[in-house]
């Protein structure tokens, strides 16, 4: 499948991505991606029409293990990596109009 | 005395049960080995003097007090990790800035089970940053040097850990197999790694890069020490839903090249096409002929959709890394750049903390599961995988093992494909097509090429037939011999 790779693709991927490229950054990476997908493309020339896809490779049923109750990691452990906290929460930014 | 770090894992845990050698002692000795060659290498983004002495020290603890050892397969036996493996308490990087300060709170599944099987963790290695890459220059901090030709890479993303073995730095080290990490470095830099089936060791505590693909992996300077770390970290864990249940076969490595007498080995003509360097053709076709010579049926066969790996590696992997990256938002943990809304710290922090490889991962795989592409892409690639995973299903049905080249050429310079992805990506066509099955494989040792550097050649077998793989691996090491260490020091 043909695509166009333009730099404004490429910024609306990296929207998607939650990357906020650099201007610099943009033309590098959508000539990349083009020699990428260009190869990419290859897979057209295989029919699988009649082919299952494949997500994992063992075939396996999901597996549950036993509900048990068990002590997870404690609360500030779990903070404890994080750039800023407050009391008991991770604090982010301002989401929200007031 | 001999030089300790000379010593195999294998052999270690017995002689210090046996009071002739001390577990410290060997401990320290890897560590000046390492503090005074490692500086010109860059095999360790950390070295963790402090707890693998404290390691060291409560074997031989146990040694003084007259207990056993048994139970303890590992005891003693020096091992450095890779830095997408979680540490407690140690910093784990995966190469990356946005990384870069993160203590893990608990210990992967394999490095708990190291610990538990008495080995010592020297320190934690260089990889390509998340693992993306075959050549470990897209290390945030600094490129691994190969051993053998420091002028060059050792391969990647595991380069660390294959360099980390091949100078002596440590007896055993473990990696990380997605598209061919663990084999690729492994026969660039003269060592063995084995990559277990999927499924086989528990991802727990892996960073994440592509989920139905990563695989906890084992290298060493010989086919009997990477055994004795698979048995090690191999086998279930109710933490991991993708883990096998079935138990763990151990290798029986006592036939020597015996076991390749009326071996069948399969040998797929797609991997001796177009872009094999001589130099490696010729190590691996003098190896199979030994292999030949000691009693196997050499099978020529044909593998057709071997050449569409490539395509379907680069859309599958960089769809799951895309998923699993999106974890780095700077919120719990990891770097974080400060920005007037939400969108904005987001953006700031992946662009600042990500390097250029990974980004364009991220938008690749972005790309291919957006709307309006994912079936044409994702969903094609993933067709075309069972078409692979069909081609190494019918051959088994033929022959016992596959042999092929590891890679595609010897250890190439620094910095010859950087800026180029499609060229770097090459470096893994040959162990693409097993990752993509599931099935095990391994990179032996196939001697030095023309160019004095190391070949590898890889083994690859059925789905969970790594104890007979390794019977068959240690048979071709015995036949073919080691290749030594490299004289740079």
């Amino acid at each position: 499948m043909a695509v166009d790779v333009s730099p404004e693709r490429v910024r609306s991927t990296a929207e998607l991505a939650r990357l906020a490229l650099r201007d610099d950054e943009v033309a590098p990476l959508a000539a990349q991606l083009r020699a990428v997908l260009a190869h990419v493309a290859e897979l057209d020339a295989w029919d699988t029409e009649a082919v299952p896809p494949t997500a994992q490779v063992l075939d396996l049923a999901m597996t549950l293990r036993d509900d048990l109750p068990a002590r997870g990691i404690d609360r500030a452990t779990a903070l404890s990596q994080a750039a800023r906290t407050e009391q008991a929460a991770f604090v982010v930014p301002r989401f929200v109009a007031e | 005395m001999a030089d300790l770090t000379t010593l195999d894992a294998s052999s270690t845990p017995r002689r210090i049960a046996a009071g002739e050698l001390g577990a410290t002692e060997l401990c320290r000795a890897f560590l000046d080995r390492t503090a005074a060659l490692d500086p010109s290498i860059g095999a360790f983004l950390r070295v963790d003097a402090e707890g693998a002495l404290a390691s060291a020290r409560s074997i031989d603890a146990r040694v003084a007090r007259g207990d056993s050892l048994d139970g303890l397969p590992l005891a003693g036996v020096v091992v450095a990790v890779k830095d997408n493996l979680s540490t407690r308490g140690l910093r784990t990087t995966c190469a990356s800035r946005m990384l870069a300060e993160y203590v893990p709170p608990y210990d992967a599944h394999a490095v708990e089970r190291l610990r538990a099987a008495g080995a010592v963790i020297l320190g934690k290695t260089n990889l390509d940053e998340f693992a993306m890459g075959s050549s470990t220059e897209n290390s945030a901090f600094f490129p691994t040097r190969n051993p053998w030709d420091r002028a060059r890479t050792p391969g990647g993303s595991s380069g660390g850990s294959a360099a980390a073995v091949a100078a002596r730095f440590s007896q055993v080290a473990l990696g990380s197999d997605t598209g061919g990490s663990v084999r690729q470095p492994a026969a660039l830099s003269g060592v063995v790694g084995l990559k277990p089936t999927y499924g086989r060791v528990s991802r727990w505590g892996l960073v994440a890069f592509a989920s139905s693909l990563d695989v906890v992996s084992p290298m060493g300077a010989t086919v009997e020490d990477v055994a004795l770390l698979y048995a090690a970290i191999a086998g279930a864990d109710a933490r991991d839903a993708t883990c096998a249940l079935r138990p763990v076969e151990r290798a029986d490595l006592s036939l020597g090249p015996e076991v390749l007498r009326g071996l069948r080995v399969g040998v797929p003509r797609e991997y001796f096409g177009d872009g094999l360097d001589a130099d490696v053709a010729s190590r691996v076709r003098s190896a199979l002929d030994a292999i030949e010579r000691a009693g196997a049926q050499l099978v020529e066969l044909s593998m057709p959709h071997t050449r569409a790996s490539l395509a379907t590696y680069y859309v599958l992997a960089p769809a799951e890394a895309s998923s699993n990256l999106a974890r780095f938002d700077g919120v719990r943990y990891g770097l974080r750049v400060e920005a007037d809304d939400l969108r904005g710290m987001y953006g700031a922090t992946r662009d600042q903390g990500f390097g250029a490889e990974v980004k364009l991962r991220i938008l690749l795989g972005t790309f291919s599961l957006s709307a309006g592409y994912a079936e044409a892409f994702y969903g094609k690639a993933q067709r075309v995988r069972t078409l692979i995973a069909r081609d190494f299903a019918e051959a088994f049905a033929k022959v016992d093992v596959l042999a092929t080249p590891t890679s595609p050429t010897v250890a190439f310079p620094l910095g010859e494909r950087s800026g180029d992805p499609l060229s770097m990506y090459l470096a893994d066509v040959c162990t693409l097509p097993p990752s993509l099955a599931g099935v095990p494989a391994v990179s032996v040792p196939a001697g030095l090429g023309a160019s004095g550097l190391p070949v590898g050649l890889q083994l690859v077998g059925p789905l969970f037939s790594e104890a007979r793989l390794l019977a068959v691996a240690h048979g071709v090491e015995s036949l073919l011999g080691r290749v030594g260490a490299p004289s740079w020091s």
